[in-house]
């Protein structure tokens, strides 16, 4: 059959006509994206200039770009620890982010795996109820959560952070939709060649979600990292804190440490982007049709 | 099978390098500490200590100036009464302290603190149960002989129902402060202004389409140099009292009357959009309390010299000329294993003449503490201030402060006010109709809770 | 979709979860369930048990039905905005020969990586009344008039929505890129061949094989919508603003519990809160035909 109808004319005219529309529309399409990108930019042009600012030039009318009169004071005050232990906290939660993301990597692909691989009595049901905990609003479970974080001793710990953490349904529920897609004409490849369950799961499963596992980390780690109540309600001692409880302590009552707070936030945000930029080769690589070809 | 077998090898490499990453995290943070488990709560524990380890009490509160100030105090009472005293002060966000507080307190004071500071706004909260959890003063105070020499109003914010929880901080003494150059420009001396009504004369003057005199100042301050209040001392809802609806009236007809004042832009005033306002010379006086001081000095560092500050206008000829804003009250929890020490370091830093100086050097906050109010210490010049002695203006008023009431239902009334406030000031509401709606919906409330 | 035996191996890769899911969720929220069916009111005081009557009061009460509303009004404001212009933002990214793809992806992105109450604090600069981005950068240049953002309570909500769409459109894209990625560059290619046009792929081709994506985006707009709390709070404080027009449920619970100590009253809000998300999230899975079997 032969494909669409197409209205017959000078080969060369339709070519012509065709590359001048794709170019016409490259052009729209980056302006597009640059007015968004100016858009989108301003406010964290705002953030990261107010942190070179002084507190009363940061909300200052005409509203200014550039500072002034720039100023390290905000870095220098923050980064000596005359106000709070900000370099401590700020290393007390890469610790924590990192061990919450590689417990609920585990533990989200292997409930995910479980779910999207497997047939099991019940399996509808509890795939329901695992969603249901992303209906309760975290307000809801915090008062009985932290008395059981006192009774059983977890009170000021990271545990307590970590651990309830990696009961993620969000990440189970991701793995789970990422992990659907990969062939079962692998699994079944690999049952017949004698492999353990286990085995298949870490040699198959995990690699071709590997699009996936870097998104999720990315995720549960920018979740754990800017995590504020909980650990709030959590922990006590100020050298304990994660930098976000610290930097809420620059709000006082007669005060807000406003540049102090956007220092804080812009340095806050630089381990996120690293990890981005070093996990964007996973994002990129295209596993299935490898696995595919293969 | 090639490519299936490159997977296999990248993904464990790529594992390895994760565990990698993650151990050298390990070992660059310092947080091997936190592995070990059962950290017990941090208030010490009841056993009676010999006298060798100290005695450790914990402290929180949400202002950095308090924070620094009792941990001198802490070293003074070290040094002056027990030197197995150490005090654990912690500086946590304002409403997160407070909400901290409350859990703990709800959880039969576990994980609580031996001493907390709570903000008069907030302390309504506590008194909402039966039991608030805090240590009830006032035989100690009495005891103490202490009453006479605080300022008796200011203990109202922390008492209910004939108990008193908590020691104030701060006096608040309100005033009215102004741009001495713009109006001394304009031929007037406010400093003889004596009731609104001159005020509102004088006022006038200065006022044009886009300059005002006034912006629409806090209800409740204005009402509470009246005498009245949103609520009376037995916990009555007051809000819908005709004084309280004349004073929202009167504050109105400051805009729809005269013309001497405006809704600030930006909604509650205070906020960054009125500090902007003022910079451009939009605003010409605001009643403040004294820690409304120095918000002029960090918001609007450019108007040095320019304010002054006065006393408020009475309300009517040889009225009372100030009122009360706000305000921190220092308590002992009641769980708290050592409520008796907890009590000397305040009998030493609260109560006495030179922790109250020390604080208001640290904080700037007029103490309620009567014999250190002549200290020359309190007395300064202020330079922002075209030199005036702020402390003596404070002092003056002081005794007159009234007394503001605390109810458990405070918080609930200033949320409701706090949504309520744009269109009563834009016109679309009337104070009396929403005053009257919102006073029944509390009552309603209260006589719930008080059937339970 | 092959079948696997019926045997332990699916319950040992879910048990992580659920084991964790039982001691740190389903014992909160059901003791909090059990709170719910009592009155009680501050610190120290007896609960009395008053059965359905927390529940009950909430049809009367204006300030939840107002909470209620408003939630919604965002929720419609996610689903039908934010949601499509990720969806194009990620078709967009993802075109082959995009010059700074990597670049765009990262901005893009960088909306949800600050704290949301840093994101609060600088978008009260955005939003203000006579100094503000929008205001004076945007609407004056075009002649337009000012716009009283977070006095005016009908502009409170639109305010939050374009908070919202500038914080959370990224991560969707990010979304709706690893699903594209699942998606074989072949079909779409042999599609391409033919005749189809581009129109016709993205509706015949790549949007039926978005499906799971898709249902992923939309549960979590959802629930993420029903769950906001920091952002609006900062910005309109955590009364609501004038009106009570930005009040979020989460807001009203977090106020009925920490402020006016009604734990009772609080636990029952909760649970309102999370029958509301699951309905919605039923119906949308429902619609999105997840239920059927493929």
């Amino acid at each position: 059959m032969t494909p669409a109808t197409l209205v017959p004319t000078q080969p060369s005219v339709r070519r012509h006509s065709g590359r001048a529309r794709r170019w016409l529309e490259r052009i729209l399409i980056y302006a597009a994206l640059l007015f968004s990108v100016l858009l989108v930019g301003m406010p964290f042009i705002y953030m990261i200039t107010g942190s070179f600012k002084f507190n009363s030039e940061i909300f200052s009318y005409p509203l200014t770009i550039l500072p002034n009169t720039p100023t390290f004071d905000n870095y220098v005050r923050l980064l000596n620890g005359s106000e709070i232990p900000y370099v401590r906290q700020f290393g007390n939660s890469l610790y924590v982010a990192t061990m919450q993301t590689m417990l609920t990597l585990l533990v989200a692909s292997m409930v995910g795996w479980g779910f999207a691989k497997y047939e099991f009595k019940g399996k509808k049901i509890l795939f329901l109820v695992l969603l249901a905990t992303l209906a309760f609003p975290f307000q809801v479970t915090l008062v009985p959560l932290f008395l059981m974080m006192v009774r059983i001793g977890w009170l000021d710990t990271y545990w307590a952070i970590i651990i309830p953490g990696a009961v993620s349904a969000f990440g189970a529920f991701f793995m789970r939709q990422s992990m659907l897609a990969v062939p079962n004409e692998l699994i079944d490849a690999a049952r017949i060649d004698g492999a353990s369950d286990w085995g298949i799961f870490w040699r198959i499963g995990l690699p071709l979600s590997r699009g996936a596992l870097s998104v999720l980390a990315v995720l549960v780690f920018l979740g754990s990292w800017n995590d504020y109540l909980w650990p709030l309600i959590v922990l006590r001692t100020t050298e304990k804190f994660t930098y976000p409880v610290g930097l809420a302590t620059l709000i006082g009552l007669y005060k807000v440490e406003y540049g102090m707070i956007l220092a804080g936030a812009f340095l806050a945000t630089l381990p996120i982007l690293i990890l981005f930029l070093l996990g964007r080769n996973m994002l990129l690589s295209n596993l299935t049709v490898g696995a595919i070809k293969g | 099978m090639d490519s299936h077998q490159t997977g296999h090898r990248v993904s464990r490499r790529d594992m390895l390098k994760l565990m990698g990453a993650a151990a050298g995290t390990l070992a660059v943070t310092p947080m091997l500490a936190a592995c070990a488990t059962a950290i017990a709560p941090a208030t010490s524990g009841g056993a009676a200590a010999p006298a060798a380890s100290p005695l450790k009490l914990e402290l929180w509160t949400f202002v950095n100036t308090h924070a620094r100030w009792f941990r001198e105090m802490a070293d003074k009472y070290k040094a002056e009464v027990n030197p197995n005293f150490e005090l654990n002060v912690s500086e946590i966000a304002y409403s997160d302290m407070h909400d901290k507080l409350q859990i703990a307190l709800q959880s039969g004071g576990v994980g609580a603190p031996d001493l907390a500071d709570i903000e008069q706004g907030r302390f309504g909260g506590f008194l909402r149960g039966s039991d608030p959890g805090l240590v009830d003063l006032n035989d100690l105070l009495k005891q103490g002989g202490y009453n006479d020499q605080l300022v008796a109003t200011r203990q109202a914010l922390y008492s209910y129902q004939g108990k008193t929880y908590g020691i104030e901080h701060a006096l608040t003494p309100v005033v009215l402060y102004y741009r001495a150059d713009v109006w001394e420009g304009a031929g007037v001396d406010l400093t003889k202004v004596e009731t609104w009504d001159d005020y509102i004369t004088e006022a006038k003057k200065v006022s044009t389409d886009t300059v005002k005199a006034i912006p629409f100042e806090d209800h409740g301050a204005l009402l509470r140099e009246r005498g009245s209040d949103w609520f009376d001392v037995d916990g009555n809802v007051m809000l819908d009292s005709d004084q309280s609806i004349d004073t929202m009236n009167k504050i109105m007809a400051w805009r729809d009357e005269y013309g001497i004042a405006d809704t600030q832009t930006g909604g509650v005033a205070g906020g960054n959009d009125w500090w902007a306002a003022v910079k451009e010379g939009k605003w010409l006086s605001r009643v403040g309390a004294d820690w409304y001081a120095g918000f002029f000095k960090d918001n609007v560092p450019e108007l040095s010299g320019k304010w002054k500050a006065v006393a408020m206008p009475a309300w009517e000829k040889g009225g009372v000329r100030t009122s009360c804003w706000g305000g921190t009250g220092s308590c002992i929890v009641k769980t708290s294993p050592n409520v008796e020490e907890a009590w000397k370091f305040q009998q030493n830093s609260m109560l006495s003449k030179e922790g109250n100086v020390r604080r208001y050097e640290m904080t700037n906050l007029f103490p309620p503490f009567i014999p250190a109010m002549d200290d020359p210490r309190l007395h300064k010049p202020d330079e922002y201030f075209s030199g005036q002695d702020l402390g003596g203006l404070f002092a003056k008023v002081g005794p007159s402060v009234p007394a503001q009431y605390q109810s458990p239902y405070r918080a609930e009334m200033g949320s409701k006010l706090e949504a309520a406030w744009q269109d009563i000031w834009d016109g679309k509401t009337k104070p009396a109709d929403v005053f009257k709606q919102i006073s029944d919906e509390i009552r309603k409330t209260m006589e719930a809770e008080k059937a339970g | 979709m092959a079948k696997w035996r019926r045997n332990i191996t699916p319950y040992l890769f879910i048990s992580p979860f659920f084991i964790g899911y039982a001691i740190f969720f389903l014992y909160p929220v059901l003791w909090a369930l059990y709170l719910s069916f009592f009155q009680q009111v501050g610190i120290g005081s007896q609960p009395k048990f008053v059965g359905l009557a927390n529940y009950i009061n909430l049809f009367s009460d204006n300030q939840f039905l107002k909470a209620l509303g408003n939630t919604t009004y965002y929720a419609a404001g996610s689903i039908f905005l934010i949601v499509p212009v990720a969806l194009v933002l990620a078709l967009v990214l993802f075109m082959r020969n995009l010059h700074g793809r990597e670049f765009f992806r990262l901005f893009f992105f960088s909306p949800n990586i600050t704290a949301g109450v840093v994101v609060g604090i600088i978008f009260t600069l955005v939003f203000s009344a006579d100094y503000g981005l929008i205001n004076n950068y945007l609407l004056k240049p075009l002649g337009l008039p000012a716009i009283r953002w977070l006095q005016e309570p009908v502009w409170i909500m639109p305010a939050i929505i374009i908070l919202g769409l500038w914080r959370y459109t990224g991560i969707n894209a990010l979304y709706f890129m690893a699903g594209l990625q699942n998606i074989s560059e072949e079909v779409r290619e042999a599609a391409v061949i033919d005749g189809a046009n581009r129109w016709q792929v993205f509706r015949y081709i790549t949007l039926p094989l978005l499906r799971p994506t898709l249902v992923f985006v939309l549960t979590f707009a959802i629930i993420g919508s029903y769950n906001l709390f920091a952002e609006p709070a900062i910005l309109v404080g955590a009364q609501g603003g004038p009106n009570n027009a930005g009040l979020f449920m989460t807001m009203y619970l977090y106020l009925t519990g920490f402020r006016f100590l009604k734990f009772g009253y609080a636990a029952a809000i909760g649970y309102a809160l999370a029958v509301i998300i699951i309905v919605l999230t039923v119906i949308q899975l429902r619609l999105l035909g997840v239920f059927r079997e493929d």
